[in-house]
């Protein structure tokens, strides 16, 4: 598969601007990467390793702009790809300082890691969120982090990657979370229950899922998307893509005013992407 | 004075947030309880937990009454402490959506979590009155002997409330008494 990643955000898009490619391999082209964000990167990872999993190299072709691939570096893009992996381009010098209070980096997420990534990303919301409002954050992020280690559960485990943004070029304060997992998608996870067998596509099952009590088990569960969405009804705009196999479900949420949105995608991507920002009071 | 035992939450983590984990924390807690001194009051501390998922409060606590008002868990009162404001939320909602209730103590006193009023009324005269037979909690309430007794079963079987058998002189056959944990 040939990935092409240009502008500002590219995988925020409907369709992705991918093709085929003749060998087989993986080509993220991200020469025209403008601007990347916690999406992209935890993407590229779990693209490439989802990639090695069926046998298929990854060639990662660096940006033209010094300042974008330094960030695919400095958030350990790079150092997570798989080792086989060819970087066409140039890497700049890494500066590296620790601004553990603003950021994590793109990281391996499994069952092991789970909690101590989810103690990182909850101290990430208690330094930018007053009070309960920072336990609502938390508690959005974490139903996110239980979805991809209970449900996007694949031998290659999910990524996840978080930045804060003070808002000092774009005006807008927020936090933004990715965690990209390699699973079986939600389509066929939803399926699993005979209940939900007759879903019809990706797109329909990812507007299920944010239904209370629809669940890919047959236990009383299947509130976890829903949960999350309610928890961000303390005030602050929000707004969460989840793209799975071929489907793109956005929502934005406002208080009490939540819009959801599903469709259908031309460029499938296998296990599930979750892409979560909160703007910041 | 009965015999307690705490489970401190909090130190398994400020932010809590996989069912996977809390399966693990359930499971030490329900081993303890079963393999533990005979302890008749757990106490549940949330102190220095930050923030937790309801999928966590779900797995964790939401099992875990579940399994105590099935009879799965040896019987024994069950006080949450140390939760807050979100925390109480979450556990709060977790308890609504499996129709289970559980005592707490926070700030402005002890509190019946997840449960309708006519449940939660019950409780702050069981607060109230702390040793006491169910005739007392029917005085209290102004009910009938019988729906005292349906709701001190509910009280009963969440750990909200201990109940004893004691024994009145001049009186033969069973009679019970309740009292509040810790």
């Amino acid at each position: 598969m040939y990935l092409r990643l240009t502008g500002r955000h590219p995988l925020l898009s409907r369709n992705l601007q991918q093709a085929p490619c003749p060998d087989g391999e993986l080509i993220v082209d991200a020469h025209r990467l403008a601007f990347a964000g916690p999406l992209e990167l935890a993407a590229i990872v779990g693209l490439a390793h989802a990639a090695r999993a069926q046998g298929r190299g990854t060639t990662l072709v660096t940006a033209e702009d010094p300042s974008v691939t330094g960030y695919l570096q400095r958030m350990d893009v790079i150092r997570r790809l798989p080792a086989s992996t060819v970087i066409d381009g140039r890497l700049p010098a890494e500066r590296r300082t620790d601004l553990a209070s603003a950021l994590l980096e793109v990281s391996h997420l499994n069952t092991e890691t789970a909690e101590d990534l989810a103690t990182r990303l909850g101290r990430l919301a208690a330094a930018h969120f007053n009070g309960t409002a920072a336990g609502k954050v938390f508690a959005a992020i974490g139903e996110l982090i239980d979805n991809a280690v209970d449900h996007g559960a694949s031998s290659e485990g999910a990524f996840v990657a978080a930045q804060v943004y003070t808002g000092a070029t774009s005006g807008r304060r927020g936090l933004e979370v990715a965690i990209c997992d390699t699973g079986i998608g939600v389509l066929a996870h939803l399926r699993r229950n005979p209940a939900h067998a007759a879903v019809p596509d990706a797109a329909s099952a990812l507007a299920s899922a944010f239904q209370p009590g629809v669940s890919g088990t047959t236990e009383d569960r299947g509130n976890g998307l829903n949960d999350l969405l309610t928890r961000l009804e303390f005030g602050s705009l929000a707004r969460f893509h989840l793209r799975s196999g071929a489907g793109l479900a956005t929502v934005t949420v406002r208080g009490q005013w939540r819009t959801e949105r599903s469709h259908r995608t031309t460029t499938p991507v296998q296990g599930t992407w979750a892409w979560l920002r909160i703007r910041i009071p | 004075m009965s015999k307690c035992m705490t489970f401190a939450v909090g130190q398994r983590g400020a932010f809590l947030a996989t069912r996977n984990s809390a399966r693990a924390i359930r499971e030490d807690l329900e081993e303890r309880i079963a393999s533990g001194p005979a302890s008749e009051v757990v106490v549940i501390d949330f102190g220095g937990v930050e923030a937790m998922t309801i999928s966590f409060a779900d797995e964790f606590l939401g099992r875990f009454y579940t399994a105590l008002a099935a009879g799965h868990v040896r019987p024994v009162a069950v006080l949450l402490t140390g939760l807050n404001e979100e925390n109480t939320e979450a556990v709060t909602i977790c308890l609504q959506r499996r129709e289970l209730v559980a005592a707490a103590l926070a700030d402005s006193g002890r509190k019946l979590l997840g449960a309708q009023e006519f449940l939660a009324e019950s409780y702050r005269h069981a607060v109230q009155l702390r040793n006491f037979k169910a005739g007392e909690l029917a005085a209290s309430l102004r009910i009938t002997p019988q729906n005292a007794n349906n709701r001190l079963k509910r009280l009963v079987k969440a750990g909200a409330v201990r109940k004893e058998r004691t024994t009145s002189p001049g009186r033969g056959g069973k009679e019970f008494s309740y009292a509040l944990p810790c």
